[in-house]
């Protein structure tokens, strides 16, 4: 375990484990992502009581903010990309050029603020399965109202993610013994080539499995073991207001 | 409501079995007849592609045959008996990866006993009692499969179906890609079963020591249905159906 390639449990004990069930910090994770991305335009007292709350749940969990900071910086060039386009597509005074491009000062401003939403929703996310086993994870989605198929979609995901992982980089150190020197980019260039036929076998894989599960007497629906913990929502039910409040005062906040 | 019912041994009678995969010219499988008393052990040898694991398929009702017949303990396969079939045939799969699919080794192992209406907690028990009986009680059961060695799969995957007591298990190459100890592990594993035990490999020494009977199938068809010692001394036969003997690598 550890902060392994997949799974992002650090065995950290907090707060919030000892008051919440793995069913309740994700909708914890959900209150506070849902917060920070529809925060209103503008908010950033708001923002800046919301990073707070979410502060003091990575410092709860000890999480370390190197690891933090890591985890971030891989999810952030997915929000990288839109608010890049805003100070060039946003109206108002130039604030910077570069060289024939400029960019608008209110355009910079919701690009930071893009990213400052961004950072809190993925560290939020980041507290949660650090302190809370994948598996557990998996079992606290009982408690959400998704299709059961999604659920054990998910299930036999987090299962053969492994898997896939280890043939990639059985394949990956064929293809090195093979090419000897050779340049990155032909590198992954033959590792997306692998991937893809991986991802053909892993079709193969997905009939026999299902094959396996039919033999077992599998009928539509993953069967439960152990039911989710029984916890108190009280502590849920306060963060997640906590959340709605801030939330609130962002939206009274941009109305000014 | 649960419908496991003990660890009973079940027989098997085919009678005439075909099979054709959807779009193939030739069948998988032709007039296919054997039976196999309760509590017998029979393995089933044949090079690749002979179509042993398309047999084992229909043991219960994975595939359902093209032509003929089979029964299991005196029950038709069929698709209304399937349920009951499918606490009577515990089908263990060739790579242990398919088999274990749930995210942890108890999990996994109480599957069975939950999707057939067992309570939770006599599932549990079930797969812990599955667990100890092929050596895995001391193992951490909350560990997932990827973190499980080679060996310790393919007994995890045993276990998956010895917690439904099947009155008939079917293994499906079962040393694939074992070590030498792993081999001994699963043959003393299964040498110890009271139930019927059917087995399909093409490691025929391995079938020889863990089966009194082998069955030698090949492009489909029941070539031979003789004792186990007769047929590893019939070289004849082994080598015209593509079937070695570790032990010939130095002799010949």
């Amino acid at each position: 375990m550890g902060f392994t390639h997949i799974d992002r449990y650090a065995g950290r004990a907090s707060w919030l484990t000892a008051h919440t069930s793995a069913g309740q910090r994700i909708w914890i994770a959900l209150a506070a992502a849902f917060a920070a991305g529809l925060m209103p335009a503008g908010a950033w007292r708001a923002l800046a009581a919301l990073g707070f709350v979410i502060a003091l749940g990575v410092w709860s969990a000890r999480l370390p903010v190197s690891a933090l900071a890591r985890r971030v910086g891989q999810a952030l060039p997915f929000f990288l990309l839109p608010a890049l386009a805003l100070p060039v597509s946003v109206p108002g005074p130039t604030a910077l050029e570069v060289g024939p491009v400029s960019f608008s000062g209110p355009g910079l401003l919701r690009a930071a603020e893009i990213m400052a939403r961004a950072t809190l929703a993925v560290s939020a996310v980041t507290v949660v399965v650090s302190i809370t086993r994948a598996t557990d994870l998996l079992r606290g989605l009982d408690g959400l109202p998704l299709p059961s198929l999604v659920k054990s979609s998910l299930s036999l995901g987090y299962r053969y993610v492994y898997l896939l992982n280890d043939e990639l980089e059985r394949t990956a150190r064929a293809i090195r013994s093979r090419m000897g020197d050779t340049t990155r980019l032909r590198l992954w260039r033959a590792r997306a080539s692998t991937l893809t036929h991986l991802l053909l076998r892993a079709h193969d894989r997905g009939e026999r499995i299902h094959a396996a599960m039919l033999s077992r007497g599998y009928r539509d629906q993953l069967p439960a073991l152990q039911p989710a913990a029984l916890v108190s929502p009280v502590w849920t039910l306060a963060i997640a207001a906590t959340f709605a409040v801030i939330w609130l005062a962002g939206l009274m906040e941009s109305m000014g | 409501m649960s419908c496991l019912d003990g660890d009973a041994a079940w027989g098997l009678e085919i009678t005439g079995l075909a099979y054709r995969y959807p779009g193939a010219s030739a069948p998988a499988l032709s007039e296919i007849s054997l039976t196999v008393e309760p509590g017998e052990h029979v393995a089933i040898v044949g090079p690749n592609g002979a179509g042993k694991s398309t047999l084992l398929l229909h043991l219960n009702g994975i595939l359902e045959p093209s032509a003929g017949t089979l029964n299991v303990g005196g029950l038709p396969v069929r698709r209304e008996n399937l349920p009951e079939i499918r606490t009577r045939v515990g089908l263990v799969f060739q790579d242990p990866d398919d088999q274990l699919f749930m995210p942890t080794l108890l999990e996994d192992a109480a599957f069975g006993p939950l999707c057939h209406g067992a309570s939770p907690d006599e599932a549990e028990q079930r797969a812990r009692r599955a667990l100890e009986s092929v050596g895995l009680g001391e193992v951490d059961t909350g560990r997932a499969a990827h973190h499980l060695s080679g060996g310790e799969k393919r007994r995890a995957a045993l276990a998956t179906v010895l917690s439904l007591e099947p009155g008939l298990l079917a293994l499906d190459e079962p040393t694939d890609s074992l070590d030498g100890r792993g081999r001994r592990q699963i043959a003393e594993i299964l040498r110890a079963r009271r139930q019927t035990v059917i087995v399909v490999t093409h490691d025929v020494e391995f079938a020889a020591a863990v089966c009194r009977r082998l069955l030698l199938i090949d492009g489909g068809r029941l070539v031979a249905d003789r004792a186990a010692a007769d047929i590893l001394n019939d070289t004849d036969l082994l080598l015209e159906h593509g079937l070695e003997l570790a032990r010939w690598l130095h002799n010949r």
